[in-house]
């Protein structure tokens, strides 16, 4: 019961550390930085390198595995070759609007 | 909200830019104060959404050092509370971290900034009784919560 008591005390009292909060005040140079920004000129924002590396390397995997996966077609069909094959996925198999 | 000082700073500086940019398109339907907290709160969900995205994010490891802040501050310090108080308003804040996006606006708005309800109401694009309500379940599960650790301070 005690045990109870003091734990409702602690949870009221946890509740109510905030009131009274004091605002906080923004660093020195805050104002500078924010006119900096405002009066900088627009770039295009530069994707950080480690991002473009991963754009590669997953552009190259998807690459190899569709070239892999075009010669292992061919092998299947006999008398295709992998340009004919190339080609007919081109013209059937596309489905973006262009 | 973010419970970064950093990370607060950055969100600041970004909202004085938007409201510098965009001041034109102001057309006073509610004060100028509400228009810049709500400014400041849709910042504030788009850093945690980010933060929240990039963590269920299996790459997150791999951007984490050119992404946003990933890492949550446990015992966060607010600068504006009492020394006496540092203590007990750290499990607040830890609470607070737990409550779900409404009503961890709507808390902090009430108790920390000291809005008065109508103010939120417009700052969330709520009625009154929406925001009543959400505050009544937020200091709900605010209770659940430090009961919790409560009990696990108790155990360790």
């Amino acid at each position: 019961m005690a045990n109870d008591l003091k734990k409702e005390n602690w949870i009221n009292e946890a509740l109510n550390a905030a009131s009274g909060i004091r605002r906080a005040y923004p660093a020195a140079g805050f104002y500078e930085r924010v006119i900096g920004q405002i009066n900088q000129p627009k770039d295009i924002a530069a994707l950080p390198g480690k991002h473009w590396l991963v754009a590669a390397v997953l552009l190259f995997t998807i690459n190899i595995a569709s070239i892999a996966y075009t010669i292992e077609q061919s092998k299947k069909t006999p008398g295709t070759t992998i340009s004919g094959l190339l080609l007919t996925e081109i013209q059937t198999g596309s489905t973006y609007n262009y | 909200m973010v419970q970064d000082h950093g990370t607060a700073e950055d969100i600041s500086q970004d909202v004085f830019v938007t409201v510098f940019k965009s001041i034109l398109s102001f057309n006073e339907q509610s004060s100028l104060t509400t228009w810049i907290y709500r400014i400041t709160v849709n910042k504030c969900l788009d850093h945690l959404r980010t933060k929240k995205r990039q963590k269920a994010n299996p790459f997150s490891q791999f951007f984490q050092k050119t992404g946003v802040q990933m890492e949550d501050k446990p015992g966060f310090d607010h600068p504006g509370i009492q020394l006496e108080r540092r203590e007990t308003a750290r499990y607040l804040f830890e609470a607070i971290e737990h409550l779900p996006e409404n009503q961890k606006i709507a808390f902090i708005l009430a108790h920390i900034e000291d809005l008065p309800q109508k103010e939120i109401a417009e700052t969330m694009n709520m009625s009154l009784k929406a925001v009543e309500s959400l505050l009544q379940r937020a200091k709900v599960m605010l209770r659940r919560k430090l009961s919790d650790i409560y009990d696990r301070r108790k155990n360790t």
